[in-house]
Order: C-alpha cells, then structure tokens, then sequence
C-alpha cells in the first residue's frame, strides 16, 4: 500500500469537492433543510416534554385533590399516565408519534389503545417527515451519490483515469483515496454545521448529561459509519460501471430499494407471514376471556367460589356477611387478577407476534444499511418500539398495583353491608405514588442493538475488502 | 533513468484477443534504451492496444510485455514507476492550473515536494509560456496539453515513454518543439515507442520503425536505410496487402 499515493488522491479530492460549485450549493440545501429540520423538531419536541409534565403534575394533583370517596369509584375515576419524551427524541422521532404517549389506567380493563396496530415500526416511515434523523438517513446518501456517484467514471470518460494509473498508482490506493478523500471533504462540509445546530439542540433538550453525551457520541459513530457506506458504495458502483449515467443510475436505484422498497415492503411481508388480529377482533377476544374469567363487580359469580370459601373457612365464618373483611372488595381483588392475567397473555401473545414480524423486517438491514441505521438512531434516542412497549409495561404495572391497593381499601375500609354508600378519607389518596416512567438504560439499548451494531461493522468490513481487492478498467 | 541491460521495452509472443477477435497476434519486439520506435498502420491495427499492454490497461491472453525486463502483468505499479505516457490527447484536471496539474501527477508518480522553480522550468523547457503556468487548464489548446505532459516526461526522467499519436492536430511549430524534446530525451537515454500515422516524423525522429497490420507486425526497419517516399511507398504497399 503507497500511503503517499492514498494521501495525494485524498488530499485531490477534497480540492476538486471544494471546486465544485453545483456539489457545494446542494450541501449547501442539504445543511439548511438539516438547520430547518433541527430548530423545528427541537421545538415540537420541547412543547411536547413541557405539555407532558405539566400534564402528569396535574393528574397528580387532581388525584391527590379527590374528595373522600369509595375506593371502587376512585378505581373507575382512573390514573393518566404519561410517556414523558426522551431527550434525544428531537434528533429521531422513532415510533413516538405513532405509539401514543399517554395512557388511561383504570379497574377491570386494561385500555385498546395501548395495542394499536400503527406499531409495526417499519410501515411508520413517513417519506415526508422531516426530522434530523431523516436528513442523515435519506438525504444525506442522495448528496454522497452526487458527489461521489461518478468519481471513476467521470475520470475515464475525461481520459485522467489512464493518466493517473500509468503514473504507477494502483486500484487499490486510487480507490481508497478516493474514498477517503470524499468522506473527510463530507465531514468536513457538514460535520462543523451538524455539531453547531446538534449540540445547542441536545442542549435545549436537556441531554447533555453523561449518558446522554455518549449515546450522542455513538451516533455520530455510527452515522459517520453509514456515511463510510454510502461512500465506498458509490465508488465501487463507478469504478464497475461503463459510464456516468449507468453508474448514477445504478447507485440511485440501490438508494430507492434500500430506502424506500425494502423498508415497506419487508414489513408487509411481515405482516403475512406473522398475521396480528385487527383491532376490534382483538379487543372482542379479550372482553369475551375477560368476562369469562370472572367479573369483579358481581361478587357472586361462580369463579369465586373457591376463594369464598377457602377465605369462609380462614376466618371460621359460615357466611360472608360474618367476614371481618369486605367480601365485594376481594372479589374486586380477585377478579382484577383474572382479567389481568388475560390481558397480559393476550399482550404477552400480540408482542410476540410483533417481534416476529419486526424479525423479518430487520432481516431487510442485511441488505439496507438504511434499515440498521434507523433501528439502531431510534434505539440510542430512546424512541424504538422496545422504549414504546417497556411503556405500556410500566404503565400496566403501575395500574394493576393501584387497582389492587384501592381494592384492599375497599377490603379493609368498607363495611359489607351498605357498601356503596361509605366513603374512605381524602387522606388515603396521598400515599399512592405517581406514575414515573423509567426509560431503557444505556447498557440495555446497546445490548439490545448488537445485532445492528455488528452488521454495519460487517457491511463497512466488506466494502472496504472489496474496494481494496477489485480493479476496474481504465478505459 | 534505469540502469537496466537489455531493451527498455520487449513484446514476447504478445497477444490479445477481444472475444472471437485478435487485436494483436503473437507481436514480438524490442526497444533499446535511447532508441526511438515508432509503430505505423491503419486504424484497427493493434498498435493501441500494443500500448495498451504495455501499460496493462489491457491483460494479454498470451506472451508478455516487458518494461526494463519486468512483466507489466505481474508487477504492474513497478513497471508503470518507469513509463511515461502522453496519449493523443492529454488529459489533465480543468479546474487546476498547468502547474498544479503537473503537481498533482509527479506527487502520484512518487516526486515528494518537486518545488516549484524546477517544475517551471520544466513547463518552459516544455515550450509553455510561464503566463500559462498558472491559468487553468479549461483553457489551454491541445498543444498545451501536450506541453504539460512533455514536462511530466522531463521532470521524471523516465526510462520509458509511450506515445499514442502525440503530435496529432498539433501545430507544424509545437510539433517541431515536440520532436526537439524527444530527441533530447532520446539522447539522455530513454526509450520511445510512439505510434503515429506521421510518416514525415517517423523519418525524422526514428531510429525503427514497425508496420502493422490485422493485429501483426508485417515489417520492421531501420529508418536511416530509407527514404521519406520509401517509407510511404512501403507503407502503402502493406496497407493494400
């Protein structure tokens, strides 16, 4: 390897970049829809964290503010609770925007929304959404494909290419040089602009704490990685292609089947081969087990018997009249176990089912460096599926835990007979704690992301072992 | 230059065909250390692509072409050290100037820092004016082109040099400045294989010359046993065969 040689081509390269008026005022557009990009889902971003804990405090306070009153109507009163944003979310939208934010807690029913449909991640992409993620993702290749598209080909076509190869410069070190020459002269047209308007971003979003600083370190890791793809891409497609044209071509063809086809092709075909229920077919299943497991309100229903008798027989009683516990409570009790442990399987069952058709839609990365990026940006910004789910689990939790402390009020608080009518102290509703989300650790998305992680590294390996292999024709 | 013995530049049985074609049939020749060869024949004779091999932009499907007694093939970046290649037309990067061009090329060609004095000397030893040494190339006519190729061979001294009709569409008093410098270059050693269609340079410049046809050498001579109308008359003679 002539280091010189991959120096002086290098060092050519960011000179001819520079000289190129068309190349600079398409960076130029690129960096400003970036700019554009940035302030405005900085802002919708900030709003929306504001609303959300302005939002939260107040179903904490409307809580705690609730009058004396039965357990049971408190129970149906219900919880609000909030996915707060995460604070890199200004950076990558994920799933977020169509995962929902907010769920309502209540007894008996664990709520539909939290099983919606829209959260099959690949089949969310929004061509027209446009976040800093989606600059980097999309449009950020289609300038690489400009610029660096026809950088062989241009040079056979002008006669240079036989010019610089009878000099004695290898394929090798033409290649690489090449490459590296373009992706420094990328990184240096944008990466100043990128960290100016990320970083104050980042800032404005309160993420610049230590997690924070390396999931964004990580990103520009891999994002500059994405880059190195894109680039090296490019001059392999030119250095084989007979003429600028074909290989522009060529290049954009790959960028619409790997952005674009695969992205929303894969995930139909997830979806056949993994078919989910629709909505009402599963909400209609779920009541019908619910019900059949028993229900809460009607203290007599048969599936009771059992514990009925087993608590007649604890306390030495012959009725539940002679309880020195509210019989109606533990049914509550006893019933909100059943339905849940109905709901949770039939969850448990539906993420299943989504993890598989997730499954054929990442084996897509294999061949779209696209697909990798994205799950792995969504991930490390804290707005992937995974970060949606672990929501809707905390959150569940979270009620089930409430539902069941309100129902042992009701055990203990509530007399029997004349149920409905008592009330328990306004006092009680101050030592339930608030719903607070506790987002995946660093450790957790990086573990869970390996995967991605090693097939990018992989797809970089190969490229760079086929650019430092391959040999064109120099006419 | 190489202090190699033996010829600079040596076809051994050299072939290539282009599928069912045979663009150069079993080519056998030598180029001395200061000689200068040229290779006529009509268009589709094989003589470019005689270049070509030498320079392995082509592989060969049979024989070997030598540079200072290396396999271009084998040890392609080592043979190319010691080439120089002006083609017909010199292609050079429009937006740098003839300097910076010039530049470019040696640093790739392994000059470290050839500093700037000795370049300029060589673009005017070249014949290009030094108000032209740093205007951009865009505008340079074709014989200017040629210029800053001819001062690539001057500052590198290469031991070889392959020329693919270097003094078409030149004018009659860039071409004498060319024919000038490869005489020099001749003296100092390196050797030349040009192909042309010139008859009157092939005289006036050559020690050898080839003729070639249907992809084979068909005859080979000495030009100072001949006469310009000889060598016309001979020309014409295996063109019509």
């Amino acid at each position: 390897m002539n280091r010189t040689q991959v120096q002086t081509i290098a060092t050519h390269e960011i000179r001819q970049g520079f000289q190129n008026k068309s190349f600079l005022a398409l960076t130029l557009l690129v960096l400003l829809l970036f700019t554009v990009a940035t302030v405005v889902s900085t802002n919708a971003h900030r709003r929306s964290q504001q609303e959300i804990r302005v939002l939260q405090d107040t179903v904490a306070r409307q809580w705690q503010e609730q009058p004396s009153r039965h357990p049971h109507r408190v129970a149906h009163y219900g919880y609000l609770a909030f996915r707060p944003r995460s604070p890199l979310g200004f950076f990558d939208f994920g799933v977020s925007d169509f995962t929902g934010n907010s769920i309502f807690l209540e007894a008996h029913v664990q709520n539909s929304a939290n099983f919606s449909e829209a959260r099959q991640d690949s089949s969310l992409l929004r061509f027209g959404t446009l976040t800093p993620a989606f600059v980097f993702q999309t449009l950020i290749p289609l300038l690489v494909i400009f610029l660096v598209g026809t950088t062989i080909t241009k040079e056979r076509e002008s006669g240079t290419l036989p010019q610089t190869l009878s000099l004695g410069v290898g394929w090798k070190e033409l290649l690489l040089g090449k490459t590296l020459g373009n992706l420094m002269l990328l990184a240096m047209l944008t990466g100043p602009v990128l960290s100016f308007v990320t970083l104050p971003a980042a800032y404005a979003s309160g993420s610049l704490g230590e997690q924070n600083l390396i999931r964004l370190i990580l990103l520009a890791g891999f994002y500059l990685l994405y880059l190195f793809l894109w680039v090296s891409l490019s001059v392999i497609i030119s250095t084989l292609s007979s003429s600028s044209g074909r290989s522009t071509v060529v290049l954009l063809t790959v960028w619409i089947a790997t952005t674009s086809f695969l992205p929303k092709a894969l995930p139909s075909l997830g979806a056949y081969l993994h078919p989910a229920p629709s909505r009402p077919e599963f909400e209609h299943r779920l009541h019908l087990e619910a019900v059949g497991a028993g229900h809460g309100h009607d203290p007599k229903d048969a599936h009771f018997e059992k514990k009925k008798n087993d608590t007649l027989k604890l306390y030495g009683v012959d009725s539940v009249d002679e309880l020195p516990v509210n019989w109606r409570g533990m049914a509550m009790q006893e019933g909100e176990r059943a339905s849940t442990d109905v709901y949770r399987r039939h969850f448990e069952e539906l993420q299943e089912t989504y993890k598989l058709q997730l499954a054929t839609s990442r084996i897509g990365a294999v061949f779209s460096p696209y697909l990798a990026i994205k799950n792995l940006s969504a991930t490390l910004c804290g707005t992937d599926l995974e970060s949606a789910v672990r929501f809707e689990r905390e959150a569940e939790k979270y009620r089930y835990d409430l539902i069941q402390k309100l129902n042992d009020l009701h055990i203990h608080e509530i007399d029997y007979e004349g149920d409905k009518e008592q009330r328990v102290s306004s006092a009680h509703w101050k030592d339930f704690d608030s719903f607070h989300f506790t987002p995946p650790s660093l450790a957790s998305d990086l573990s869970r992301t390996r995967s991605l992680m090693v097939l990018l590294l992989a797809q970089a390996g190969l490229l760079l072992t086929v650019l430092l292999n391959m040999k064109g024709q120099a006419r | 230059m190489s202090h190699h013995n033996g010829p600079a530049l040596e076809a051994v049985n050299l072939s290539k065909t282009f599928g069912n074609h045979r663009a150069l049939n079993d080519l056998c020749l030598k180029v001395e250390p200061g000689m200068i060869y040229s290779m006529l024949g009509a268009n589709g004779a094989g003589k470019t692509t005689t270049v070509n091999l030498f320079l392995n932009f082509l592989e060969p499907s049979g024989g070997q072409a030598k540079v200072l007694g290396v396999n271009v093939s084998t040890n392609t970046s080592q043979a190319r050290s010691q080439i120089t290649y002006i083609p017909e037309q010199v292609a050079l990067y429009p937006d740098l100037t003839g300097l910076e061009n010039l530049t470019y090329f040696l640093q790739l060609a392994g000059h470290r820092g050839p500093n700037q004095p000795v370049l300029r000397g060589a673009l005017e030893e070249a014949g290009l004016a030094p108000e032209f040494h740093t205007k951009r190339v865009q505008g340079y006519s074709k014989g200017m082109r040629q210029k800053v190729g001819v001062a690539m061979a001057l500052v590198r001294r290469s031991s070889v040099l392959l020329l693919d009709e270097p003094m078409s569409g030149l004018d009659p008093a860039s071409a004498n400045e060319f024919s000038n410098i490869l005489t020099g270059l001749s003296r100092q050693g390196a050797a030349i294989f040009m192909v042309t269609h010139d008859l009157y340079r092939v005289k006036q410049l050559s020690h050898r010359v080839g003729i070639m046809k249907r992809g084979q050498l068909v005859d080979e001579r000495e030009t100072r046993d001949l006469e310009t109308t000889e060598l016309e008359k001979l020309y014409l003679e295996h063109m019509r065969l």
